[in-house]
């Protein structure tokens, strides 16, 4: 399961709801406003979800085929039965949380400008934008779990514990993080 | 008023696909200042009321906790309601069904809160009663609601005798297990069950053992999910807190058993 990702007020994205913003820039363009300049744009991979999503459902059939050739396996045929809805229903809820994941990455663009990170995505005609500006952040760290090594993949996140932004299954998340450090710095040698 | 049906719709969504999102607070702004905190604590009381009286109006309306004898309402009762246009007797047999089919889930949702904010408290993670509140009012309004409703059907309909039976001697031998471990002689009003499992149960009741199931995995991962978030625990914390809502059962019967027997 991801991390929890409470929704925060930040300048950027300045509610606790939806709220319909402009969609963002495309490439690296200039920017949004006179002073933000895209440093960089990036869009989460879809992999490791469609493998988290492959696992789920050949365990889901595995188990479910596996309690209907075994109908003595909990005492009763009934009990089989109910126990193979169980691995099936639950087969079914992650298989969906997967799918809508997969939409929502499909969707989402990670916008790192000189003042800000942003990250934001598009769906049924609203727009979800949530940021951070650089003199906001107060922490950052990259991760990677063991199906993001193997694809080299990473999550970098933001503000942990502070209203978190997580840039999720990002493609070479080295360059990306050390972009990440460099505007940070860039931000606070500018404020010294 | 699309707005609001699109937030309904949305809340529905998180429930079932993202619950640790469904139970998610604004803790960056509880507790801000106490004036902000008692307007946080009215709101999150104003979703549990609003919740309880969806969940307990249809199982008032549809009869259940509606008492086959009339009784008598209080006479100021009855002249306030007389003065509506409304029969007394029948609005006070609907208002103590109502306030009947509320009480359980109410007690269920006070004893969730207590037994979760002190596994929060004891492993010294908690940010604070507001956030232990946020997600069981949230947790209870979705999920023990689910679970209290699926055992009502087994309990009243038609066709799921097996299904009835089989809950019934779970809850049986879960009590008997506290009893004989007292070592307590107290015997249940059914008696101890021959055998767990009954005999044929119906699809219907197979479907509903198994969203029983499905809403008691979401009912502990959802609390589990707002330790996590909302107090900001770690996995191991978080899991203590649950633990200790799941044994709040044991407690429960234990304590009865024992208060019946001194």
């Amino acid at each position: 399961m991801s991390s929890p990702e409470p929704e925060i007020n930040e300048e950027v994205s300045n509610s606790d709801t939806d709220e319909d913003v402009p969609a963002p820039p495309t490439g690296n363009s200039t920017s949004d406003s006179a002073t933000e300049t895209t440093v960089l744009t990036a869009k989460p991979t879809i992999k490791p979800t469609l493998i988290r999503l492959a696992v789920v459902l050949l365990a889901t059939v595995a188990i479910a085929v596996y309690f209907r050739t075994n109908l003595e396996l909990l005492g009763s045929p009934e009990l089989t039965a109910v126990a193979s809805l169980i691995v099936l229903l639950a087969g079914a809820l992650l298989s969906i949380r997967y799918l809508v994941r997969i939409l929502v990455r499909k969707k989402t663009a990670y916008i790192i400008t000189e003042a800000s990170v942003k990250r934001e995505y598009q769906l049924f005609f609203r727009t979800r934008s949530k940021a951070v500006r650089f003199d906001k952040l107060r922490s950052h760290q990259l991760q990677q779990n063991r199906i993001q090594s193997v694809l080299g993949f990473g999550t970098i996140s933001l503000n942990k514990g502070l209203g978190e932004i997580r840039l999720a299954d990002v493609a070479d998340p080295q360059s990306v993080y050390a972009e990440v450090q460099s505007c940070a710095r860039g931000v606070e040698s500018g404020a010294e | 008023m699309v707005g609001g049906v699109g937030s309904v719709v949305r809340s529905i969504f998180d429930a079932i696909i993202r619950p640790q999102r469904f139970v998610a607070s604004q803790t960056s702004s509880y507790g801000v200042t106490r004036v902000e905190a008692i307007r946080k604590f009215g709101s999150i009381v104003g979703v549990y009321a609003v919740n309880l009286v969806a969940y307990a109006i249809p199982l008032t309306l549809a009869g259940f906790g509606v008492g086959s004898v009339a009784r008598q309402p209080p006479a100021v009762f009855s002249r306030v309601v007389a003065s509506a246009g409304v029969t007394p007797s029948a609005a006070w047999q609907l208002l103590t069904a109502f306030v009947q089919n509320s009480l359980f889930i109410t007690i269920a949702t006070v004893i969730t809160l207590v037994t979760f904010h002190i596994g929060i408290v004891l492993v010294g993670k908690s940010r604070g009663i507001l956030q232990s509140t946020h997600t069981v009012v949230y947790t209870t309004s979705a999920y023990l609601a689910g679970i209290f409703s699926g055992v009502w059907y087994l309990t009243t309909e038609p066709g799921v005798r097996g299904a009835r039976d089989l809950v019934r001697n779970v809850q049986a031998e879960f009590v008997y297990l506290i009893i004989d471990a007292l070592g307590a002689g107290v015997e249940l009003p059914g008696g101890r069950p021959e055998t767990i499992i009954p005999g044929n149960i119906s699809t219907t009741g197979e479907w509903i053992l198994a969203l029983l199931a499905i809403s008691l995995v979401y009912y502990l991962g959802s609390l589990y999910f707002g330790a996590r978030v909302n107090h900001r625990a770690g996995r191991f914390s978080s899991a203590v807190a649950v633990i200790a809502v799941a044994l709040s059962p044991i407690v429960y019967v234990a304590g009865s058993v024992i208060a019946v027997t001194i």
